[in-house]
């Protein structure tokens, strides 16, 4: 079981609270226009991204990134790939 | 008179921006502010200057509707010969990101030879946390002039205006840059490290700034607390509108019936005395009356939006908006749609995915609007009694408001999610992720928000009175002639009347609320003007009795209430609504559409609602 999840990186989506991550890059379906909204918002390869909660009824998480909180929706978060997790 | 000059307000979003247009331009600006996001360009004047207040942008890359407004209309103005400056607004609080903005402006306003001024924003806040911003050396990296200011605590403020009239105007030669303007291709990850670097070198520790931010966080967005806090505030809302309002409701209503009495004195008796008292009076009078309310309405709306909590209500709520096919931005432009639907399709420009952006225009008019709560707030008072339940907190009045209002948006909702679900897997329209960002916590500021309620409130009384005027004029001729007062049956109004009845009855309706109903086709506020007039007419000298207790006495049954009640919650009697909707949609099939779907369902669910009635009354 362990093995098939690491063969997929991780995205924001697998961050729960207090964890950190490296941004990687961008799921390939990502469309540029969205992908260059996240890098200008911070969200860019190499990053650093907390993730501050998560919101009640599976709701869109809440990440820190350069100074300022962003709330993400799952169907974003998912696109966003991220290095091995670890807690701040 | 000579040319203005014009200083374009450009920055990010809750950057404070608008308060600076404000506190600068005073009360001088034109009435365009509606309540909901900045999605237009407003514009105000001081000074010889004219400034112009941008929607906020994070980037000239510009991505939802509100932006594109925005960035179109910056790189037009600043090739403009009167623009005499950029105004580049910087959050103290959001440096690194502010800066990204401005790094990115820079380069497009020296290209056309246009000055750019730079103002850190909001340092009020980040002194109360002990930091600061080295606002000169600042100023000497980017080789612009900057300068400290709050826009809230009005600090730095006559500075600014100094340095922005000391700007020296620009050389029509210098003006005729090219005048090609399409967005230079930006390399994120440059402009992204120097803002980063001043933001690190100069401003102040975002840690420090964010832990406050955290704490009510994790408390408005818990799972146990966000969402009962949420509703609480919902609740009161819906409350507050309705008790908050009732002393001024009632002194505006015992105010006009004695100007109304003296007004009809001083004109002696006849035709006119006869059209001061029923038509202005009565016409105008009764939906001057629900001002209160409205300005409550703004009030709240207002407050909200201003401590940012309005950004936490989208996070939380956008699961639950998802599965109605609608995002968690839909729910600014759905709260505002309870003040008025034409500025909340209006604000609908911020939702980034154009799918959800149309389904969140298509459920707005569901919302009860302002021009709802005099329909609903004269049948309320007439038929539910005004008992109250622990301790006066809870009305049966208010509850009856709450049903109503909830019957708007689950009717809103429901429309959107079979819209959704019969539209899903076809192409067409674009669907986009959700991004929003959390902005800090500020406190409300008292003045601004009642200043602009009252500018609001005055906006929607100026659009629809002039509307309702005219209505109420023709309807009094209509129903005064041929006979006078004291006549209406045999009026032309009653011929007319008796030829709709055979719609009406089967809503337990008389053709005199018929007729009220026809008119407020225009803007539903008319409707109680119509009956004001209607009433005045038929009443003739006797005005003792309310308009409420009227309709009692015209035998207007409970069950027919509750019918015309669901009507109004549900129909879409709005001209202005719809040509918003076709200006929004570009599409005049969509309000058509909308229109008759809407009136159809209104009808429908009214009949429903007085045989249930009706049946439960004789069970």
């Amino acid at each position: 079981m362990r093995i098939i999840l690491k063969m997929t990186s991780p995205t924001l989506q697998a961050l729960r609270p207090l964890q950190e991550a490296r941004v990687l890059g961008f799921a390939g379906e990502l469309r540029e226009d969205f992908r260059h909204r996240l890098r200008e918002l911070g969200f860019r390869e190499g990053a650093l991204v907390r993730c501050v909660r998560r919101t009640p009824f599976g709701g869109p998480g809440v990440f820190e990134v350069s100074g300022a909180i962003f709330s993400l929706g799952a169907e974003i978060a998912t696109q966003v790939q991220v290095s091995e997790v670890g807690s701040a | 008179m000579s040319e203005l000059s014009d200083i374009l307000i450009l920055g990010n979003p809750n950057s404070g921006k608008s308060l600076l247009f404000n506190r600068l331009t005073g009360l001088k600006q034109k009435v365009a502010n509606f309540p909901g996001v900045t999605v237009e360009i407003h514009q105000g004047e001081a000074d010889g200057l004219r400034y112009s207040d941008f929607p906020g942008i994070y980037s000239l890359d510009a991505l939802t509707k509100d932006e594109q407004v925005a960035v179109a209309g910056f790189l037009k103005a600043v090739h403009d010969p009167r623009t005499r400056a950029v105004l580049c607004v910087l959050d103290a609080t959001r440096l690194e990101r502010s800066l990204y903005l401005l790094l990115q402006l820079l380069p497009v306003a020296r290209a056309a030879r246009c000055p750019v001024v730079a103002v850190v924003n909001v340092l009020d806040e980040i002194v109360s946390c002990g930091a600061c911003v080295d606002v000169p050396s600042l100023a000497r990296e980017l080789g612009v002039p900057v300068l400290g200011v709050s826009a809230k605590k009005g600090t730095g403020l006559a500075e600014l205006r100094r340095l922005l009239s000391e700007v020296p105007a620009r050389e029509a030669a210098d003006a005729r840059a090219p005048s090609v303007s399409a967005p230079l291709v930006a390399p994120v990850a440059a402009i992204k490290d120097e803002a980063k670097r001043l933001a690190k070198a100069f401003g102040p520790r975002a840690d420090v700034l964010l832990k406050s931010q955290n704490r009510i966080d994790a408390f408005l967005l818990s799972g146990f607390f966000g969402p009962l806090v949420f509703a609480t505030l919902m609740i009161f809302l819906f409350q507050a509108i309705f008790t908050w309002s009732s002393p001024f409701m009632d002194a505006i209503e015992g105010a006009l019936g004695w100007l109304g009495d003296r007004a009809a004195l001083a004109a002696g008796p006849g035709i006119f005395a006869d059209f001061l008292r029923d038509a202005v009076f009565g016409g105008m009078g009764s939906f001057l009356v629900f001002v209160p309310q409205i300005f409550v309405l703004f009030v709240i709306i207002g407050t909200l939006e201003d401590s940012g909590y309005l950004g936490r209500a989208a996070v939380l709520l956008h699961r639950p908006l998802s599965f109605f096919g609608l995002s968690g931005r839909s729910f600014v432009p759905l709260l505002s749609g309870h003040a008025c639907a034409i500025p909340a399709i209006m604000a609908t420009r911020s939702i980034e995915s154009p799918r959800k952006r149309l389904f969140t225009i298509l459920a707005t008019p569901f919302m009860s609007c302002s021009a709802r709560l005099p329909v609903y707030a004269l049948l309320i008072g007439g038929f539910v009694p005004a008992h109250t339940y622990l301790g006066g907190f809870v009305g049966l009045r208010g509850l009856a408001f709450f049903l109503l209002f909830a019957l708007g948006i689950v009717a809103g909702l429901l429309v959107s999610a079979v819209l959704d679900r019969a539209t899903r897997g076809r192409a067409g329209l674009d669907d986009a992720p959700f991004i929003v960002e959390l902005p800090p916590y500020r406190w409300p500021g008292l003045k601004p928000i009642l200043l602009n309620s009252l500018t609001r409130a005055g906006a929607f009384v100026k659009n629809a009175g002039g509307v309702i005027f005219a209505v109420t004029v023709v309807i009094w001729v209509l129903g005064y002639f041929p006979n006078g007062a004291g006549h209406l049956d045999t009026s032309w109004l009653g011929w007319l009347g008796r030829f709709i009845e055979p719609v009406m009855s089967p809503l337990g309706l008389d053709w005199k609320i018929g007729v009220a109903i026809l008119t407020s086709f225009l803007a539903r506020e008319v409707f109680v003007g119509t009956l004001g007039t209607l009433h005045g007419i038929e009443a003739a000298e006797d005005h003792a009795e309310s308009l409420a207790e009227s309709l009692h006495s015209g035998g207007l049954s409970l069950s027919a209430a509750a019918a015309l009640l669901v009507f109004y919650a549900l129909a879409m009697q709005c001209v202005s609504t719809l040509a918003v909707i076709r200006k929004e949609t570009g599409s005049v099939w969509i309000p058509v559409s909308l229109f008759v779907g809407m009136t159809l369902l209104a009808y429908t669910a009214a009949a429903v609602t007085f045989s249930v009635f009706q049946l439960l009354g004789t069970a």
